[in-house]
């Protein structure tokens, strides 16, 4: 198990930080930039990439930047082709011994056609895709960062946003928990394989945001849609800030085992 | 043995495909089934090497009593674009109630490349060919399998030939590991979504097998030690003697459907 960093006077947040935020243009990935700005030390940086450069502005603008200078970065996950030039604008203009604490938060994610069950995921083009966008991308982003940021100076943080579609079968989901469970597992090997990194896998339970609207009013499945239905009806839904707000705290108390998966309201510990 | 009138999963008329056929654990369950698939049953066996497919058929020859219909398909699960090709001949002339059980066991599976930790899985394109060949395919053959052998007419039974692997993260096997927990997660949606089609996961432990070859000389000691102690426990089985207990499971059909069992019963999840 990876020890905590010995945090002193500083937490890890507090140091001089290299961020980057995937799925940083609406939703959770605007609410952690605005929040982790707050908490970022002197001379961070936050990298912010998404598909959408005007919801990236958006959020660049909501961003705290007293202490943190943002830097964004349009890119599409589901392109592997892309990926070099997406990671060299991602990780351009670092200069070593600038930052003693780098944190990659994987939080760009897709939901898959939630319209099909099992039987109707027929075309292998699409299912490719899907696991590229949320699967694929993780990995080799993750092995990026970890390659430009090595071990000695610098303490490595990287989260994965997940959910308990990882390990709680819901129907017409296949995609989405499927995706879900293979990244959970992604970065449980990583933190048995690079105990000096420290891994965070973090549910950031039903939000109010675009991806769960479009969640409840697109799910095929009839009972799926009417719990989820019941959840925004009884006022059940998270507020996006909230999680990320428990997120930050969760990295500023730094006292998480490796590779674990939390939850943001301690529903469940795996 | 089962008798082939009895057996509601194997009777007579049942379809099956096993996919990695050509070898181990694929080659094992195709023999196993030969004995046991009753007249008028079709049984598919995929894989890459027609050699090796070709020296399973004369095993299961040897074995079958009913003449069975043995047919080889070629075909590689990591190009995506020879899917429908290769789809289209493992489920071809499948005339509407010729068949009253359809059976699909998804045996085919890659390890990666176990010299890489997940920090060295730099490049996205091996990344993407291990997904479609050990996820990808298997999700597109089931949707396949299920649109064929559509209705209540046919006894559909999955099978997802997984691991321990899939619940306990092992170094270097990012991709190996992440796979098989995918792939678990996506046949328990299934058994959620068709409760009449009986699904099961299966960890057939580990098997003496040319892939549990491949892994022992890895490189990595932790690796080593871990099967050098499993072989001294004599936990390393044949894959006879797995396959064996992967048909029992299924005849006996007591589990529940989307449940993930091992062949030590180390755990039933």
């Amino acid at each position: 198990m990876a020890s905590p960093e010995s945090a002193q006077n500083t937490s890890v947040l507090g140091k001089p930080t290299f961020c980057v935020i995937t799925g940083a243009s609406r939703g959770l990935g605007r609410s952690l930039a605005v929040e982790l700005s707050g908490s970022l030390g002197e001379g961070s940086r936050l990298v912010l990439t998404a598909r959408s450069l005007s919801g990236l502005e958006q959020t660049q603008a909501l961003v705290n930047k007293t202490s943190v200078s943002v830097k964004v970065v349009s890119g599409d996950l589901e392109d592997s082709d892309s990926y070099h030039n997406l990671f060299q604008g991602i990780f351009s203009d670092i200069t070593p011994g600038v930052f003693q604490h780098a944190l990659l938060i994987h939080n760009a994610s897709s939901l898959g056609d939630v319209t099909k069950r099992v039987v109707e995921h027929r075309d292998a083009v699409v299912l490719q895709k899907y696991y590229t966008t949320n699967v694929t991308s993780t990995i080799t982003l993750t092995a990026r960062f970890l390659q430009i940021f090595p071990s000695c100076d610098v303490t490595r943080t990287v989260v994965n946003i997940t959910s308990s579609a990882g390990f709680t079968p819901i129907k017409t989901n296949s995609l989405y928990c499927s995706g879900k469970a293979a990244r959970d597992m992604v970065f449980k090997v990583l933190a048995e394989e690079s105990p000096e990194v420290r891994v965070l896998s973090f549910s950031p339970g039903a939000m109010d945001t675009e991806m769960f609207e479009y969640y409840r009013t697109h799910v095929g499945d009839p009972e799926v849609r009417t719990l989820l239905c019941r959840l925004a009806e009884d006022g059940k839904l998270l507020k996006p800030e909230f999680s990320a707000q428990k997120l930050v705290q969760i990295l500023e108390e730094n006292s998480y085992k490796s590779g674990a998966v939390l939850d943001a309201l301690g529903r469940f510990e795996h | 043995m089962a008798s082939a009138g009895l057996s509601g999963v194997f009777g007579p008329a049942t379809f099956c495909a096993v996919t990695g056929g050509s070898r181990g654990l694929g080659r094992s369950i195709a023999v196993q089934l030969a004995g046991r698939l009753g007249e008028g049953s079709r049984l598919v066996l995929t894989g890459r090497s027609l050699q090796g497919l070709q020296e399973t058929k004369r095993q299961v020859e040897e074995k079958s009593r009913n003449q069975l219909e043995v047919k080889l398909v070629t075909g590689d699960m990591e190009d995506t674009t020879a899917y429908p090709a290769l789809f289209f001949d493992i489920l071809a002339d499948v005339q509407p109630g010729a068949f009253k059980n359809a059976l699909i066991i998804h045996n085919a599976g890659t390890l990666g490349d176990l010299r890489k930790k997940a920090a060295e899985h730099s490049d996205a394109e091996i990344l993407n060919k291990y997904y479609a060949t050990n996820l990808t395919s298997v999700i597109a053959l089931t949707a396949k399998f299920m649109q064929v052998f559509s209705g209540s007419a046919v006894r559909r039974t999955v099978v997802n030939i997984s691991s321990a692997a899939a619940i306990e993260p092992l170094v270097h096997n990012s991709l190996y590991c992440s796979g098989k927990a995918a792939r678990n997660m996506f046949f328990k949606v299934l058994a959620e979504e068709e409760p009449d089609v009986r699904v099961l996961s299966y960890s057939p432990g580990p098997l003496d097998t040319e892939m549990l070859r491949t892994v022992r000389s890895c490189g990595d000691k932790q690796v080593e030690d871990r099967f050098n102690a499993m072989e001294s426990k004599g936990m390393i089985l044949s894959p006879d003697d797995s396959a064996k207990h992967l048909l029992t499971l299924l005849e006996q059909d007591k589990f529940k459907s989307g449940a993930f069992l091992d062949v030590f019963d180390r755990f039933s999840l």
